[in-house]
Formats: structure tokens, C-alpha cells, sequence
């Protein structure tokens, strides 16, 4: 009788770990793109690379930006500079709102005003074939900062996250004003 | 003392209680499958890849922060768990089988005994469930390594183990099982350790989620929300900033209840009433 038992339990694990293993074979993950400051990686068609990452004020920003309005007093925001270029024949529109800021277990997105700010009111992402720009994102660093610096891991820009990893490895330039 | 042991396991395990409350609890993980992890099979998109799949770790019960199975589930489990083991303390004790367990046995052996039935016994019925629920997810939705910053999924930084997340999401959802057996089975030793000061078998089954909700209330007052049980039991901390050592000062204080509790009620309380 206890054959017959350790039978249907054997049976039943292999059942198990096959329908296991089906279900994630339906999803594989493609390859992992990871680049270091001012290497390229390239992304819908668009080469990037990321020029620097600095941490400044709220004040400092709305100084620096002429708009007080994007963020409030008192918040921390991570900017990160990118040169985008347009290796291809075609226009392309670069997807900066899909980016994402990390370091260790916190993240942050792009904030879409500060994109206005900093990359001109007529911003719209396009890139035309051939053009290199200068863009720069804005993330709020809604964290306390001061836990997040002495975090070992590194600041990570994240370009896109399925099925396709694709991240910048940044290093922080300025952690002040 | 092995003997006893042995024996007050076996009164807690082998009941129809137990069986009952295991399945209550496999019914409420099963339902939560039924009415929110299926209907999402159809949007799971596996061969457009356009968006980060739906995996076991969003949809596990314990990890679903807005899912009404996953509230209530963690709130009532703690009645659910009492029910195998909680009041047969109380039982022998009106019943006088107190009496002659103490003729053959030393006191201390047998409170010990049922200290450990009443902590297991509620690990087990508030844990298996679970088990079971992250199980049959598997068998539906990927389980893909979840990393930082893809959406709504997963745990915020301030979350208690929240790097363990990143870095091995099982290792952290069996961490949550520990814990959970831990918590559950303090909270069901209440019943043990408290049964003097009531008169009724049901105050008595209620007494760990009076405790829980005393708990709930408490620290709702002094601003530590993150410290509600209805928020560190579950692997989805919906209050942020829970820290480990300060759920450890929890589980040493139900401890220490338990001992004071147990102390005063052999040395006053056996002969007496």
C-alpha cells in the first residue's frame, strides 16, 4: 500500500514540475543589455548613451529650469543627461517616459512636466534620421536619499524591461547642489 | 515529557478541527484563484511580449495587495487557526481530565505540551493554505524573477526584506511563511497562556483575534500602522516601514505573556477553581 502512495506522489510531482515548467517556457527572457557611462546601447531603433547623472534640490532645479512649479520644496531630483541619435533613415520618437531610475529596491519614472523644462516646450521626443540630441530626464528621488547613497548597488537607468533588459549601469556625479 | 508532547500534537493534528480548518482555508486560497487569478489567463499575453507577463508573485494571495481574499484571509486566519487547539486547554481544565493528566504527569510538562500543540497547530492551518494557493498560481502564471521598477508589481523599497525580493522572490515568499507560522502560532499560545481569566469556551477561541485586533488598534493609535498585523502578516506589506527586530519585539512580547500567564496559573489557578 505505501508503494502504491509513494507511486501517485511521484506521479502527481512529475505532473507538477511538467506543467511547471510549460508554463514558464512560455515566456522566455531574451537577452540582458547592460552598458557602462557614455557607452551605447540602442533601443527601438535609437542610439543611447548616458552623458551624466547629478542629484539636486527642488530649489536648485527651479533655479536652474526657470520653473518653480515642477517639484516641490524640499524634494530630491535625480537628472540624468542622454545623447539620442537617429542611426536610421527614418524618424524616430524616443519613449523617455518609459525609462526607469533605479537603485537597489527603489524606483522611479521619468516625470513628464520636468521633460518640458529642461528639453524645451516644443519637446516631443521626435528624433530625425541622422540628428544627435541632448536630453535630459527628471526623476523624483521620493526616498530618503540618505539611506538610498550608503546602498551599495549602483544607480541603474532602465531603458526597457521586457522581454529585452536593457540598463545603464550609471555612476552619480553630483550629490548636492 | 517526550510522551506528552507526542500526545497533545496528536490531539491537535488528528481532529476533525484541524482537518476542518485546513479546509476552510484551502477553499478561501482556492477561491481567490477562481475569481482573480483566472480571469486573468486571458489577457496574459505570451506571444506579443509587449508588456512584463502576469506571474505568480503578483497573483499569490499573499501578495496582492488590493485582492479582499487576501484582507480577510490573514484577519480571520487567526480565529481559523485557534479553532483546531485553543480552547482544548480551557476543556481539560473544566472538564477535570487537568486533574488526572497531573496525577501521572508533572504540571510543567503538560503546559509546555500544549504551548507547542497550540503553536504549531495554528502555524500550520494559517500556513498550508498559503502554500497551496502559491502553488496551483504556479501551475497557471510564470514564475519570472520579478525586478525593480516594472510597474505596479511587487514590493516598494521601504518594504521590510524588500532587497531579498529582488534578488530571490521565493526565498522571500518562504521567509513570509516562517514568519507567518511564527506570528500565528504566538498569537494562538494566547489561548493558552490566558484561559484563567475566562469563564466562556468562546472568549476563549476568541482571545488571539482580540489580541490581534488590540494589536491592530494599538498601533493604528500610536502611529506605527506598518506594525498592524492586518499589514506585517502579509508578504504584500500594504503599510510601509515594518522592521524586522520591531515584529520580533512583538513575538517576545506574546512569549513573555505567555510565560508570566503560565507561571501565575500553576502556581494560583490549578488547585483553586
Amino acid at each position: 500500500m505505501k508503494k502504491i502512495y509513494m507511486g501517485i506522489a511521484l506521479v502527481l510531482l512529475a505532473l507538477y514540475a511538467g506543467r511547471f515548467w510549460y508554463v514558464n517556457a512560455l515566456f522566455p527572457q531574451e537577452e540582458y543589455i547592460s552598458a557602462g557611462m557614455r557607452e551605447v546601447i540602442t533601443n527601438n531603433g535609437l542610439e543611447y548613451n548616458v552623458e551624466n547623472l547629478d542629484l539636486i534640490s527642488a530649489e536648485t532645479y527651479a533655479a536652474k529650469y526657470n520653473n518653480a512649479n515642477t517639484f516641490e520644496t524640499g524634494e530630491t531630483i535625480a537628472v540624468t543627461t542622454l545623447k539620442v541619435k537617429n542611426n536610421t533613415a527614418e524618424v524616430k520618437r524616443t519613449n523617455l517616459l518609459d525609462f526607469v531610475l533605479i537603485k537597489g529596491s527603489w524606483s522611479n519614472g521619468t516625470d513628464l512636466y520636468a521633460l518640458y523644462d529642461m528639453n524645451g516646450d516644443t519637446f516631443d521626443g521626435t528624433i530625425q534620421p541622422g540628428e544627435v540630441q541632448e536630453l535630459r530626464i527628471a526623476t523624483i528621488v521620493n526616498t530618503e536619499v540618505e539611506k538610498l547613497l550608503i546602498k551599495n548597488s549602483p544607480w541603474i537607468l532602465r531603458l526597457s524591461g521586457w522581454p529585452c533588459r536593457k540598463e545603464f549601469i550609471v555612476s552619480l556625479e553630483n550629490t548636492g547642489d | 515529557m517526550r510522551s506528552c508532547i507526542k500526545n497533545e500534537l496528536s490531539r491537535a493534528f488528528k481532529n476533525r478541527a484541524m482537518y476542518t480548518a485546513l479546509l476552510i482555508g484551502a477553499v478561501i486560497a482556492m477561491a481567490q484563484i477562481l475569481l482573480e487569478v483566472v480571469p486573468v489567463l486571458e489577457y496574459q499575453e505570451s506571444d506579443t511580449f509587449t508588456s512584463f507577463p502576469h506571474t505568480s508573485y503578483e497573483h499569490y494571495m499573499g501578495l496582492k495587495n488590493g485582492s479582499m481574499f487576501a484582507i480577510y484571509y490573514y484577519m480571520f486566519m487567526v480565529v481559523l487557526a485557534a479553532v483546531p487547539c485553543a480552547i482544548t486547554a480551557y476543556t481539560d481544565y473544566k472538564s477535570g481530565y487537568l486533574k488526572q493528566i497531573f496525577t501521572r504527569s508533572h504540571k510543567k510538562y503538560y503546559y509546555i505540551s500544549k504551548y507547542i500543540a497550540a503553536f504549531f497547530s495554528a502555524g500550520t492551518v494559517a500556513v498550508i493554505p498559503q502554500i497551496l494557493n502559491f502553488m496551483v498560481v504556479a501551475l497557471m502564471l510564470p514564475s519570472i524573477q520579478p525586478y525593480v521598477g516594472i510597474g505596479y508589481v511587487g514590493l516598494l523599497s521601504e518594504c521590510m526584506w524588500a532587497d531579498i525580493y529582488y534578488q530571490n522572490a521565493f526565498l522571500y515568499v518562504m521567509m513570509y511563511w516562517v514568519l507567518d507560522f511564527v506570528v500565528y502560532g504566538c498569537m494562538n499560545m494566547l489561548s493558552v497562556a490566558l484561559m484563567w481569566f475566562f469563564d466562556n469556551k468562546f472568549a476563549v477561541l476568541l482571545l488571539p483575534f482580540f489580541f490581534y485586533q488590540m494589536l491592530n488598534l494599538g498601533m493604528q493609535f500610536v502611529g506605527k500602522a506598518a506594525l498592524m498585523p492586518d499589514s506585517f502578516l502579509r508578504p504584500g506589506q500594504p503599510m510601509l516601514g515594518a522592521e524586522f527586530h520591531e515584529i520580533l519585539l512583538i513575538i517576545v512580547g506574546i512569549v513573555f505573556i505567555c510565560v508570566i500567564s503560565c507561571t501565575y496559573g500553576m502556581k494560583k489557578q490549578d488547585y483553586y477553581r
